[in-house]
């Protein structure tokens, strides 16, 4: 009897159940991801070239953990939301509390391990597609990542069972001890929002107060080291929920005074955000948060993803160099966006490397005009080099030599006029050097051509010939630390998008009500639909814009590391404000299906 | 017709059910009339039809066949958005279980259909307190739903029904969570209100004793009106003996 009672409420809200069962399914399939990295310690040392790497991710682990118990606590409020009711109109029908119980552990466990057995699957799935495309994308081949991770999958299993266990034992403390009364009226307003002004004041101070703690230890993070960062996310976290509760109350107190907010129901909108705050404002600075690390990490990323090319295109004027090319180099070249292409001849004997004049007057050879540290931001400026610098013992004339192949390496460069150029005797060749327009794009081609060149910067030590080697080498130095940043953010995002959508969707029950409540004294659909999208319009918009002001702030942390963090920063904000605008949507959408669609039109249903 | 029927109804049918599911006969040719400033009661057993009818006279749901002219507009030609302006300019609901929104205060409560028509503040501010006045709800104004009675918030329900001047005020068991004082009380209002600003009243009930504050009462039967019972002079009291009698012999 219980089990079908159970399953007819599953049935009965099918819908809901399904946005429930997918968030869930989501929620672990992104800790699976996240875990099969932070388990592996094979990969990241092989891939990731920084010492504390495993810290880094176990941190990362304990904050996504985090993260996940505040995720689940949500959408386990909102099954419970759906559910109260009927539980109560079970226990007046005389339904024991025991029998209750079993109940929402047949829910529960239907609920959460199906969702946890789904969501290891869709997690190895993921991982596999989001490592395969993230990889080629930042041409890094990734070593020893596993997909099916034994211990990652140990791990998400004991979280989600244990957050099973707990959501169980928490609903059935509130069914068996709570009143039948405050079952019923569970998720009903209670609590009424403080007014007192000077509070909210004296809070709002001592948020900022805790903010620009927070904000100043990042940005001398070169006294405090590694214990700037914990400190900063204590500060920050707290100062955002200070300055929120207390900003957002008064800036709605304000509002609400205002001749503007009497149309329509702006009151209404203003009047729910406001009691929502009390509620909301734990969400709305956890988010803040997630959202600031979730940009900052794919900031970064992508900052880095920028740099490589750039900081590699430093190293030589040339991308690449070929001797003797063929038909078949000639093809590849002739397919690729280069903004320098030269041939020169020369001749070699036993220990000489003979140019012509003539040629290189035409074509000189070029070099990197050097820039400061600082300065690297933009593609390198070239110069070209004279002939006495090239045949003096110069940095000009050893990058140079670099070009010919090994064996011409300890030969002396000699240039001569043309007439004598053509009349000295030794072996004949052509050494071609190109130089592309952008690293990242021609790495294929560039790849196939070194092939053809027998020089592999790994096998000569670490003496970089051209910027296309560099650029392998610096992709696997830092194309980890991409990696990571890239998979964090999306990770973090994908988490905190979700955690908002539950919160706001677990209000739906008693939300219900007065919309229904306002359709009927005659406000339009339409007018209500709008009314919506504003009211979780400023709920999205308020951790996203302190988000990107945080990022803003944060990033100063990184001018120490990276060349220019700040350089196209705005277009992964872009890119990460369109995945939250998707959220924002699909939200809006779930909500005014939640809230004004009427399932049963007519009779008692319907109206009163 | 008459010119000054505020609600007139012609033969109006309601089947509920249909296609997938067993049809249901609700209303079978519904006939009935309110006057301007008229105070009429519809009183019936569990599952008549009252709130069907209720339902279609305020709008909110659609009849199978038949026609509901409010003050001379027929309202079945009237598309969605019309409606709902209609029933923001036209109605006033009072529900049993009050419908007040916990998240504004009594008095924004009270200003809701207000603002929906876009008056300034200014005029809304006044209009509110004259309206709290005449209810005598003037002293909590400021406070949330979940700090008044149900009295309270009933009369609160009231002054939101009200604050508009609507044509005609439906309520469907407007006491039914009332303790029989605050149910005086507020049929006595009501009964006020209709005669001091002649708004028409249309009550739903279950109730002989707030049948009794009617004008005129019409018994809902299996869809169908029966017999309908007018107070005329007779008093209060009355009139209450002369409901419990009919429904003694009516059932
Ligand atoms: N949405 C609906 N779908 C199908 N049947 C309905 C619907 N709403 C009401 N009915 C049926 O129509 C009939 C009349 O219902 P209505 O709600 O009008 O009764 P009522 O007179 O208001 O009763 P009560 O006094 O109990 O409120 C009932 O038999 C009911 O089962
Ligand atoms: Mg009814």
């Amino acid at each position: 009897m219980i089990r079908k009672l159970a399953f007819a409420g599953i049935q009965r809200r099918w819908s809901d159940y399904l946005v429930l069962f997918s968030g869930l399914s989501i929620g672990s399939a992104i800790f699976y991801m996240f875990a099969a990295l932070a388990t592996n310690d094979k990969f990241l040392k092989a891939n990731i070239n920084i010492s504390s790497v495993t810290q880094v991710f176990a941190f990362g682990l304990i904050l996504l953990t985090i993260i996940t118990i505040v995720y689940v606590s949500y959408a386990q409020s909102f099954l419970l939301g759906m559910r109260y009711q009927d539980y109560g109109l079970f226990m007046i029908f005389g339904a024991k509390p025991r029998k209750i119980s079993q109940m929402i552990l047949l829910e529960t466990a239907t609920v959460q391990l199906g969702s946890t057995m789904i969501g290891l699957v869709l997690g190895m799935g993921l991982t596999k597609i989001a490592s395969q495309w993230l990889a080629n994308q930042i041409h890094f081949p990734l070593t020893g990542l596993s997909v099916v991770q034994l211990p990652a999958i140990f791990v998400t299993i004991a979280l989600f069972g244990l957050l099973a266990i707990s959501s169980v034992l928490v609903s059935q403390w509130i069914v068996r001890k709570k009143s039948l009364n405050s079952i019923l009226k569970a998720n009903q307003i209670s609590n009424q929002p403080n007014q007192d002004n000077k509070l909210k004041i004296l809070e709002s101070m001592g948020g900022l107060i805790l903010l620009g703690l927070g904000f100043t230890a990042m940005m001398h993070i070169e006294v405090l080291q590694l214990a700037a960062i914990p400190f900063a996310l204590v500060t920050i976290s707290s100062g955002t929920y200070l300055v929120i509760h207390s900003l957002f109350s008064w800036v709605i107190n304000w509002l609400k005074q205002k001749a503007i907010s009497y149309r329509g129901i702006r009151l209404f909108t203003l009047g729910q955000l406001r009691f929502r705050i009390e509620n909301y404002t734990r969400v709305l600075s956890m988010v803040t948060i997630l959202f600031a690390l979730a940009l900052g990490a794919i900031v970064v990323g992508v900052g880095y993803h920028r740099q490589i090319p750039i900081m590699s295109s430093y190293s030589s004027a040339y991308s690449m160099n070929i001797t003797n090319p063929t038909r078949a180099t000639d093809k590849i070249v002739a397919k690729m966006d280069l903004t320098k292409n030269n041939e020169y001849s020369q001749v070699s004997d036993q220990s000489h490397v003979y140019l012509n004049q003539a040629q290189l007057k035409q074509q000189p050879i070029e070099a990197v005009i050097p820039a400061n540290a600082d300065k690297q931001l933009a593609q390198p400026q070239y110069k070209s080099v004279s002939i006495k610098q090239l045949m003096g013992q110069t940095v000009d004339n050893r990058a140079f030599l670099m070009l010919e192949p090994l064996a011409q390496r300890n030969k002396k460069l000699v240039v001569l006029p043309e007439r004598q150029f053509n009349q000295v005797n030794g072996t004949k060749s052509t050494l071609q050097l190109i130089r592309v327009r952008d690293l990242n794009q021609s790495v294929p081609q560039l790849k196939r051509l070194e092939a053809y060149q027998h020089s592999v910067a790994a096998k000569q030590g670490y003496e970089i010939t051209n910027s296309y080697e560099m650029f392998v080498i610096s992709n696997t130095l830092f194309g980890g630390l991409e990696f990571i940043g890239l998979f964090l953010g999306i990770a973090f995002l994908t988490m905190l998008a979700s955690c908002l959508m539950f919160k706001v969707l677990s209000g739906t029950k008693m939300d219900r009500i007065r919309y229904q409540m306002l359709l009927k004294i005659g406000v339009s659909d339409k007018k209500l639909k709008r009314a919506i999208a504003y009211e979780i319009g400023v709920l999205f918009v308020i951790p996203g814009v302190a988000g990107i002001v945080y990022v803003a702030l944060g990033l100063q942390m990184f001018k120490k590391l990276m060349v220019d963090p700040y350089d196209q920063w705005w277009w992964a904000v872009l890119g990460f404000t369109a995945c939250y605008g998707v959220y924002y949507l699909l939200t809006v959408k779930l909500y005014q299906r939640l809230v004004i669609k009427t399932r049963n039109p007519g009779g008692d249903k319907l109206g009163v | 017709m008459n010119n000054k029927a505020v609600v007139s109804v012609n033969n109006l049918f309601k089947t509920y059910g249909g296609r997938n599911s067993a049809k249901y006969e609700a209303l079978k040719g519904i006939n009935l009339e309110v006057q301007s400033g008229e105070f009429v009661g519809i009183m019936g057993a569990s599952g008549s039809g009252k709130t069907t009818l209720l339902n279609l006279i305020a709008t909110l749901d659609r009849p199978t066949s038949g026609e509901i002219r409010i003050n001379q507009q027929d309202i079945l030609n009237l598309k969605k958005n019309e409606l709902s302006d209609f029933r923001a300019q036209e109605l006033g609901f009072i529900f049993q279980d009050f419908s007040l929104l916990e998240n504004l205060t009594a008095a924004e409560n009270i200003a809701l259909p207000l603002t929906l028509t876009n008056t300034k503040k200014a005029q809304i501010d006044t209009t509110v307190l004259q309206v709290a006045q005449k209810l005598s709800i003037e002293d909590f104004l400021s406070q949330y739903p979940a700090q008044l009675s149900g009295g309270q918030k009933q009369r609160v329900a009231a002054a939101r029904a009200l604050v508009h001047e609507p044509q005609l005020l439906l309520a469907d068991e407007p006491t039914g969570a009332l303790d029989s004082n605050s149910a005086r009380d507020l049929l006595e209002l009501l009964t006020e209100i209709n005669q001091a600003s002649n708004v028409s009243i249309l009550l739903v009930t279950h109730d002989p004793f707030s049948a009794s504050y009617c004008n005129r009462i019409l018994m809902i039967k299996d869809g169908v009106i029966g017999n309908t019972l007018k107070r005329d002079s007779k008093t209060r009291t009355e009139f209450y003996q002369e409901i419990l009698t009919d429904l003694g012999t009516y059932r």
